[in-house]
């Protein structure tokens, strides 16, 4: 039992590093970032690069993260923000970055190939034994990190200026802007910080699983499921929504078989959207069109 | 005005004729004309696939991630009914579209209360659980080696084997999709599914009832959807899972895209324009996930309203700067 809690609190970690950055996005600007995924999968493919290139394992992990929130940043400029600030609609939006992200697991692949490279681990050594249960070491760390980045961030988005702003930006749009909060500026720090908590997921799990570029959709997936799950207008909801798809996961496989998992987490989705759409720690509100 | 319709009804003549035509004219001019045929055959498939979108966003405004789902169960439906119940292959593929129509029902009622982008992943979770199920129930679908030995059709007796023979039964499909799209748009249906999209508050003050209009819309498109999944699974004679996931849904999407929603042509023109794309890139299959990406992006930064819609502003551009 133990064993299945610890392995999906883990893997649910990651989930809600994902889901955290989606959720932030959405927050700040309504944006449904559905080259999210992307994002997590050019971090697991940077770390290998750096890796590859002579870099430490210690250095590329954040490096690898920096790289992908300074490429979240760019594609800000570029495409997201006329469609964001532009009024496009949603949905051209989600079209916009599913194209985006198509172009950006198109180019991993022409780069680093389809095969899934691996990454040496960040603290090699054999798995713990944790109270009878066996515990993979980087999964440990996975779980101290995002434990460290999630404080970081509650202190930046409730006790600093700019995380008042990026709060802000979500409840509406022009009144920010009669406050003196340039969105020009909100919208880019908050894709920086939603790339590099993607950029993070990924490099961390490289190890685990190994990289390669067609993991960007079925974790995009997860994000999603797990934004959803938690409550899509809070951050802290992604992260308890991660944690909750991780061990749902966990215990799904045990029982169900592991070709199911997949499967459970749309299900997930589908469940929550069609009787809870404001997530579990959501608030509940009306959503007109 | 009458010019202008008689000018309509020459051009419908002409397509028609063309239509008839391909056939030939691939065999006369083409290196490989079997290849050739089978490539235009499969627009053809992919082109009413697109047309249940068509439907769907373009005219009721709803967005979906999910019409491989559908494909999918138009495609095990019209395999299982034929190969393991021996069902005849017109009335499997009728009964799998049928079926398409009741899971569009129940995929319509409780999505009613999602808009937007909450429907877009709705629809795409309907379309990983389908994938997932037909994937992993291994008794029934046969997993991940799907199911061989689907029959030919043989409408008049004797069974279609040629890429040449298929192409007019397709064609006949195509022809009744394009005008049950055009029908309901043109309709009163249509008048009233646009109305919502545009204003349901508006449109449900007079009377239009949005859960009955929205429903159908889902019903009709998922039901063209399995008629596009029924004709593959009898064209190549094999299905697996891998037909079927979330990237068909997204091909589906730039198809639709790409041609443009506004009118029923745009879905031909965008299913041939990805089509030829990806069997020109056939060997690349990276540099094809890059031109999609691409044709994505630069469509609807530059023109929404895809190729045939872009067209027809430049036209009426033209006409006017004529006046």
């Amino acid at each position: 039992m133990l064993q299945y809690l610890l392995s999906g609190l883990g893997i649910g970690c990651v989930y809600g590093l994902v889901a955290l950055g989606f959720a932030l996005t959405y927050q700040a600007a309504r944006f449904f970032n559905f080259a999210h995924g992307a994002f997590f999968m050019l971090g697991a493919m940077g770390a290998y690069a750096l890796v590859r290139a002579g870099v430490p394992v210690g250095l590329a992990v954040p490096g690898a993260a920096l790289v992908v929130g300074a490429f979240a940043v760019v594609c800000e400029r570029l495409v997201f923000r006329r469609f964001v600030l532009g009024g496009q609609g949603e949905i051209n939006t989600i079209v916009v970055a599913i194209g985006l992200a198509s172009i950006i697991r198109g180019v991993s692949v022409a780069v680093w190939g389809p095969q899934p490279q691996s990454v040496p681990s960040l603290v090699p050594g054999d798995a713990i034994s944790l109270g009878g249960a066996v515990v993979r070491r980087e999964l440990l760390v996975i779980m101290v990190i995002t434990a460290i980045v999630a404080a970081a961030l509650f202190w930046l988005l409730q006790r600093t200026r700019a995380g008042v702003a990026m709060r802000a930006t979500a409840d509406d749009l022009p009144l920010v802007g009669a406050f003196g909060i340039d969105v020009r500026v909100v919208l880019p720090t908050v894709l920086f910080i939603s790339g590099l908590l993607a950029g993070i997921a990924g490099a961390l799990v490289a190890p685990v699983f190994k990289a390669q570029p067609v993991m960007d959709v079925p974790m995009l997936i997860k994000g999603l499921a797990a934004a959803i799950l938690g409550g899509l207008g809070n951050p802290w909801g992604a992260l308890v929504g991660g944690l909750c798809l991780g061990v749902i996961e966990s215990f799904g496989s045990r029982y169900g078989g592991s070709s199911w998992a997949d499967v459970i987490t749309y299900a997930v989705i589908l469940v929550m959207l069609v009787m809870r759409p404001e997530g579990l720690l959501g608030k509940r509100t009306l959503e007109k069109a | 005005m009458r010019g202008a319709l008689v000018l309509r009804g020459a051009l419908g003549a002409a397509a028609v004729a063309v239509a008839l035509l391909v056939p030939a004219i691939v065999e006369a001019t083409a290196a490989n004309p079997p290849y050739l045929q089978q490539v235009i055959d499969l627009i053809a498939i992919f082109a009413i696939a697109t047309l249940s979108l068509t439907l769907l966003s373009g005219v009721a405004g709803q967005l979906s991630l999910g019409q491989g789902a559908f494909m999918a169960i138009g495609a095990y439906g019209t395999s299982l009914l034929a190969v393991r119940y021996h069902w005849p292959l017109g009335l499997a593929a009728l009964a799998a579209c049928a079926l398409c129509a009741v899971t569009g029902v129940l995929v319509g009622v409780p999505a009613l209360r999602l808009r937007g982008a909450y429907l877009v992943m709705a629809t795409l979770a309907f379309a990983g659980i389908t994938y997932g199920a037909i994937l992993n129930w291994t008794e029934f679908t046969g997993g991940p080696q799907g199911i061989q030995g689907i029959p030919a059709p043989a409408p008049f007796g004797t069974p279609l084997i040629t890429e040449r023979d298929f192409y007019y039964l397709i064609l006949a499909a195509l022809a009744l999709a394009l005008a049950i799209v055009t029908v309901v748009r043109r309709g009163h249906r249509g008048l009233r599914m646009r109305a919502l999209r545009n204003d349901e508050l508006a449109a449900m003050a007079v009377g239009v009832r949005p859960a009955y209009e929205r429903t159908a819309a889902f019903a009709i498109s998922a039901a063209l959807a399995g008629l596009a999944g029924a004709l593959l699974s009898m064209f190549v004679g094999y299905i697996s899972p891998d037909l079927f996931t979330i990237d068909q849904s997204v091909q589906i999407l730039t198809m639709a895209l790409l041609g443009g929603m506004t009118s029923v042509l745009g879905a031909i023109v965008g299913a041939a324009g990805v089509q030829t794309l990806a069997e020109l890139l056939r060997e690349f299959s990276e540099y094809q996930l890059i031109a999609y990406g691409a044709a994505i992006m630069i469509v609807v930064i530059l023109v929404p309203d895809g190729i045939v819609g872009g067209l027809r502003r430049a036209l009426a551009r033209l006409r006017k700067g004529a006046t």
